[in-house]
């Protein structure tokens, strides 16, 4: 028994969760008979609501505050060892560890949706889900991938590198730090419950009036995007408070390593813009639950103002996917160049007009919505304007490549593979801010492969880059590298090959979202259909290297790159104070080539 | 980068961390209420129908005011270490808060007869003045912990910081009011 | 140093001579165009293609260029040079970037929208109403009185204009050989035109279909009817016989 002890505060959150759902029920019911509204949406909405702060609460989310008030000394239980990551715990080093974990699962649990797809649309007639199930299948994809894009790096890698790397000792506010992960499963439950309450068919954007009049699953989905969204936004607050308050002495902001910078650069976008999301979220809620007429055109609603709601925030949500993508590249391109960042000023400067610019381009999603026109070129010419800032971080990485000492270790190799594809994701996004070529391409397999070249070969690729490279210091231990090359290999090419071809049956006039088309689209649907499954095995390696080195890799020493910037200073993995002796910081993060510089002590690999 | 050990004197203190917390919160909340506002315009233009109770929306505004100028009152006393002072102001704050709920609770009631919530209008009254006092409800909740802690003797002239984030917040809730009001009651 | 650059140079060139040949001649990735507003789209889509090879060239080639070139064996025993910016590069970069912007916004940008629009205010030789609902089309002739569930007739060369509206959720509506979209959306009337330029029909090119383009529920993809575009004397005759019809 006493060896289970961790499991304590999970199964405390569980028995909670069933407790408030309960309770939840019981004024879901009564609430329900009191005003006569329809009554499973009612009763859903307070299930929730109760069951998710019964699951916090037993989690322990607010053991202490409770203690304090009650007047018990606060204390709560830790486990050790490995043993910590399955309980409540306040070091950003294990919350960073439980959301990767979380993360990547959730991430092959989206890649086994889109597989299932890929089934159904190997044939062009009826296949494996047909009409009832596809829709929700692939909205599933869609919604846990973007939740993996959003908050994988940020959530997960940031968490336990960002503190290290401006030499703090932990997060500005540990506890809403933990919060921010424990609202993560029951989000996860919760979408993959859905099915049973009929699903939900309206794609991850959940446009109304199909959102607001389909099955009660959809409403799962939007307490799901909700609850979500609060995590993004207390995980904003807390990395933009750290980096401003935190810094080790003689951190400068002009010291920040730039990964540092893409960090709070995102988490502008996620604690403002998210707020504008939660609200469409609500009022489609709303016009569910209590009768609101928001999207009811019949009685003076407009479907359109949830189109320019959810855009305002998820235009801006694909920067907060690419930008820490962007910062974990230049990041990695510097150290395995042994060269300084080529034009971190401009990369700085470039980050930060993304950000302002990504409130203004929402637009550029309803060039065929309806919304007036005079709204068209203004938003075509701003979207096309961020192209400029985005195109210095291809001239930074490039600019650091040049002339360095290429260390094309697998973390590298993502990195090229990256500027490869994000290249490819942006350019194509320019004929797509294009109104005249978006009237065709939009809603085709176009926007499909170009949102997946942005996500999954930006952000995704430096997911996995970024793992292999911070694996050494969270873990202690040293990855594979033969297999890491041929995950590398293995993913890079089948990708692209992949969505290369979705690219050209876009173009051909397939749409997106249907689980039947013309048959003449068929051949490329079945090679699209073959190369994800060999995209699935990829990850074979992946997962099978990432077990087998954190249980028995070689043990890799503090630095195994040699790399200049604060994370590594510390012992891998890193003390609970994180620095042994709190650091203090006289130099800029890439010192890289500099006359006299002390080879930073590094163990050979 | 070289590391030197020294003692650990962070930038910041734990202070101005959570006055950073707390303005960082704030203007991600601002984006809620302009989403709001926006929205009312967005759907109604500047219509407004004639059967909003004007008088008593003038009142509970100028009840919230006022509660804002006691929070702020208490706030004051507590820098001087004035205890008393301090819980007078802020049990005022509590009352003008509860006065303002009632008045809203009153309007609904009233708004269900003229522009229920299935009405375009009434659907943007309701989740305004509702997404509003839901705050208001927070706040003052908050502000009831902090006359707890107050009698604990928690707070004194060097540290209030639970007064002063909590008054804070109760302002922002105010000025959030300040420009619902004028954009349900006044536009036209 | 010089040697550095001379080779990706050229190589970028070569590249990108390369595939701009091969653009111009083999690639045929959209549908049959079948309306003057396609032509206007497909001018616009190749334009970019064009513009977008030089760049994608350029970065790719100095990638791979640099990736072999300043490989180290293993583990690098010496840092590179300490080079942090190189302010003319940024420049030149930076500005580039934006005259390229620049053009890509005007033409094929600003110009391919106007185009469009000009086709637009013209006055409109046809009128047609097509209302959606979960999950079919009712298209409506308003000033002949013929209203038709299961196909779009169209005259050839005639200015078509098409109100589209839905009576329940958001539908889109999407001629893939015309390249015309717009979506449907309840309490609202958009609208859209479209001038065919050639007889077609759905038997012949699945392009010629107006398929629904707004997910809409469980019947969105099979929110589709055939399109026949007819001259205009099979036109009237068409319509003569659907008024005999009702
Ligand atoms: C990480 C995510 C991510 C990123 C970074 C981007 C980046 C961009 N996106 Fe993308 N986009 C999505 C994710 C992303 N997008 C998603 C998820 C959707 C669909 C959502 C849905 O409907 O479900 C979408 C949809 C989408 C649309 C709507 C399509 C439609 O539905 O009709 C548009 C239209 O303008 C667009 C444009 C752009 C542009 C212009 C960029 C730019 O930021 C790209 C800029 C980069 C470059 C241009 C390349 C590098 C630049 C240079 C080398 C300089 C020189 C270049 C030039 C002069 C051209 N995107
Ligand atoms: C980060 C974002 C991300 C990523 C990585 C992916 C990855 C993939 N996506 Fe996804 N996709 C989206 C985001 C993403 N997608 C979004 C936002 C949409 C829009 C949804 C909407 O329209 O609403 C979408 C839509 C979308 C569509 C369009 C559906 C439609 O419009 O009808 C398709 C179709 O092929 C597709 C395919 C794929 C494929 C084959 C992969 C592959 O790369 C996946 C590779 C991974 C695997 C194959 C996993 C392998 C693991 C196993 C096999 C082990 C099994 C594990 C368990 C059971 C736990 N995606
Ligand atoms: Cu109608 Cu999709
Ligand atoms: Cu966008």
């Amino acid at each position: 028994m006493t060896q289970l002890k961790f499991l304590w505060p999970i199964t405390r959150g569980l028995i909670g969760a069933i407790i408030g759902l309960l309770v939840g029920l019981g004024v879901g019911l009564s609430v329900s008979s009191l005003t006569g509204n329809p009554a499973t949406e009612i009763n859903i909405s307070f299930s929730y609501v109760f069951a998710l702060l019964g699951w916090l609460l037993g989690v322990g989310v607010w053991n202490s505050w409770i203690r304090e008030w009650i007047g018990i000394k606060p204390s709560y239980f830790e486990a050790k060892n490995w043993q910590r990551y399955f309980g409540f715990s306040m070091d950003h080093k294990v919350i960073g560890v439980q959301y990767l974990v979380t993360f990547v699962i959730l991430f092959l649990l989206g890649g086994f949706f889109a597989l299932l797809m890929r089934i159904e649309l190997a044939d062009s007639g009826e296949g494996l889900l047909g009409p009832n199930y596809y829709n929700t299948i692939m909205s599933l994809h869609g919604i846990i991938m973007v939740a993996v894009a959003v908050a994988a790096i940020i959530g997960g890698l940031s968490n336990y590198v960002l503190p290290l790397m401006i030499g703090a000792e932990d997060v500005a506010f540990p506890r809403i730090n933990a919060l921010s992960f424990w609202i993560i499963p029951p989000v996860a439950i919760l979408l993959i419950l859905t099915p049973l309450f009929g699903g939900f068919d309206s794609g991850w954007t959940a446009y109304p009036p199909l959102s607001v009049t389909n099955a009660d699953g959809q409403l799962l989905f939007l307490f799901a995007f909700l609850t979500f969204g609060l995590s993004s936004i207390l995980g904003g607050l807390n990395f933009l408070t750290t980096t401003i308050c935190l810094r080790a002495p003689g951190m400068t902001w002009g010291r920040l390593p730039i990964f540092v910078w893409s960090i709070v650069a995102a988490s502008i976008i996620s604690v403002t813009a998210t707020q504008v999301v939660a609200f469409g979220l609500l009022m489609v809620i709303l016009d569910r639950v209590a009768g609101m007429v928001f999207f009811d055109a019949g009685l003076g609603g407009k479907p359109l103002l949830y189109e320019h709601v959810f855009w305002f925030y998820s235009h801006p949500a694909v920067y907060i996917m690419i930008l820490p993508a962007f910062g974990a590249l230049l990041e990695m391109v510097s150290h395995f160049s042994r060269k300084p960042l080529f034009g971190y000023k401009l990369v700085v400067a470039s980050f930060l007009s993304i950000t302002a610019l990504s409130f203004l381009v929402w637009a550029h999603h309803l060039f065929t919505s309806g919304m007036d026109e005079f709204l068209h070129i203004p938003f075509m010419a701003i979207t096309e304007l961020i192209s400029v800032p985005t195109g210095v971080v291809f001239l930074s990485a490039l600019g650091t490549i040049w002339r360095g000492k290429l260390w094309l270790v697998t973390p590298m190799l993502f990195v090229v593979g990256t500027v490869f594809n994000f290249l490819i994701g942006g350019l194509t996004g320019i004929f797509l801010a294009d109104v005249a070529t978006d009237i065709h391409l939009q809603d085709t397999y176009f926007v499909v492969a170009h949102f997946h070249y942005t996500m999954m070969g930006g952000e995704i690729f430096m997911l996995f880059g970024a793992i292999y490279y911070w694996f050494p210091k969270m873990t202690g231990r040293l990855y594979n590298e033969t297999l890491g090359r041929l995950h590398f290999i293995t993913m890079f090419l089948t990708y692209n090959a992949l969505f290369i071809t979705m690219f050209i049956v876009g173009t051909n006039g397939m749409n997106r979202r249907v689980w039947t088309y013309p048959e003449n689209l068929q051949d490329g649907n079945i090679l699209i259909g073959v190369f994800s499954l060999l995209l699935g095995l990829s990850f074979i390696p992946f997962v099978y290297n990432m077990v087998a080195s954190w249980a028995r890799g070689t043990v890799s020493g503090n630095n195994p790159w040699g790399a200049t910037t604060l994370e590594w200073a510390t012992d891998s993995p890193p003390p609970e104070e994180n620095f042994a002796h709190p650091p203090k910081v006289d130099e800029g993060p890439y010192t890289y080539g500099q006359s006299g510089r002390k080879e930073t002590q590094a163990t050979p690999i | 980068m070289s590391t030197h050990s020294e003692t650990n004197t962070h930038i910041g203190n734990s202070l101005s961390l959570k006055r950073i917390g707390l303005w960082v919160f704030i203007l991600s909340e601002t984006f809620l209420f302009g989403a709001l506002i926006s929205t009312r315009y967005y759907l109604q233009g500047v219509e407004r129908p004639d059967h909003l109770n004007q008088p008593l929306g003038l009142v509970i505004s100028i009840v919230l005011l006022m509660s804002s100028l006691a929070a702020y009152r208490g706030e004051v006393a507590v820098s001087y270490n004035d205890q008393k002072k301090f819980r007078i102001n802020i049990i005022s704050t509590i009352i003008l808060a509860s006065i303002f709920l009632v008045g809203v609770g009153w309007e609904w009631y009233e708004a269900f007869q003229y522009f229920p919530p299935s009405s375009a209008f009434g659907t943007i009254f309701f989740t305004m003045t509702g997404i509003h006092a839901f705050h208001v409800l927070t706040g003052m909740i908050a502000l009831i912990i902090i006359v707890k802690m107050g009698s604990d003797g928690r707070f004194n002239s060097n540290s209030y910081w639970g007064v002063e984030g909590v008054v804070k917040y109760w302002h922002f809730v105010d000025v959030a009011w300040v420009f619902i009001y004028p954009t349900l009651y006044l536009v036209n | 140093m010089k040697n550095n650059w001379t080779l990706p140079l050229f190589s970028w060139v070569l590249s990108t001579v390369i595939l701009e040949i091969l653009a111009i001649t083999n690639l045929h990735t959209l549908p049959s165009s079948g309306s003057k507003q396609a032509v206007v789209i497909d001018e616009a889509f190749f334009l970019l293609i064009y513009i977008c090879i030089p760049i994608f060239t350029l970065i790719t080639v100095f990638l791979i260029y640099s990736v072999f070139k300043f490989r180290s064996k293993g583990r690098p025993d010496k840092d590179g040079p300490h080079v942090t910016n190189s302010r003319n590069l940024s420049y030149v970069w930076v500005i580039g970037s934006f005259i390229l912007v620049a053009f890509v916004f005007v033409h094929p940008g600003v110009t391919g929208v106007l185009e469009l629009r000009a086709e637009e205010k013209r006055v409109p030789d046809v009128v047609i109403q097509a209302e959606a609902q979960k999950w079919s089309w009712k298209i409506m002739y308003l000033k002949e009185g013929v209203y038709s569930r299961n196909e779009i007739v169209l005259p050839a060369y005639y200015n078509t204009k098409f109100y589209v509206t839905s009576k329940d959720v958001l539908h889109a509506f999407w001629i893939p050989a015309f390249r015309v979209k717009i979506d449907a959306v309840p309490g609202m009337t958009t609208h859209v035109n479209a001038t065919p330029t050639k007889l077609g029909n759905f038997d012949e090119d699945v392009n010629y279909r107006l398929q629904c383009a707004e997910l809409c529920g469980i019947g969105h993809a099979q929110m589709s009817i055939p399109v026949r575009v007819l001259s205009e004397n099979d036109y009237k005759t068409w319509l003569k016989n659907q008024k005999s019809l009702r």
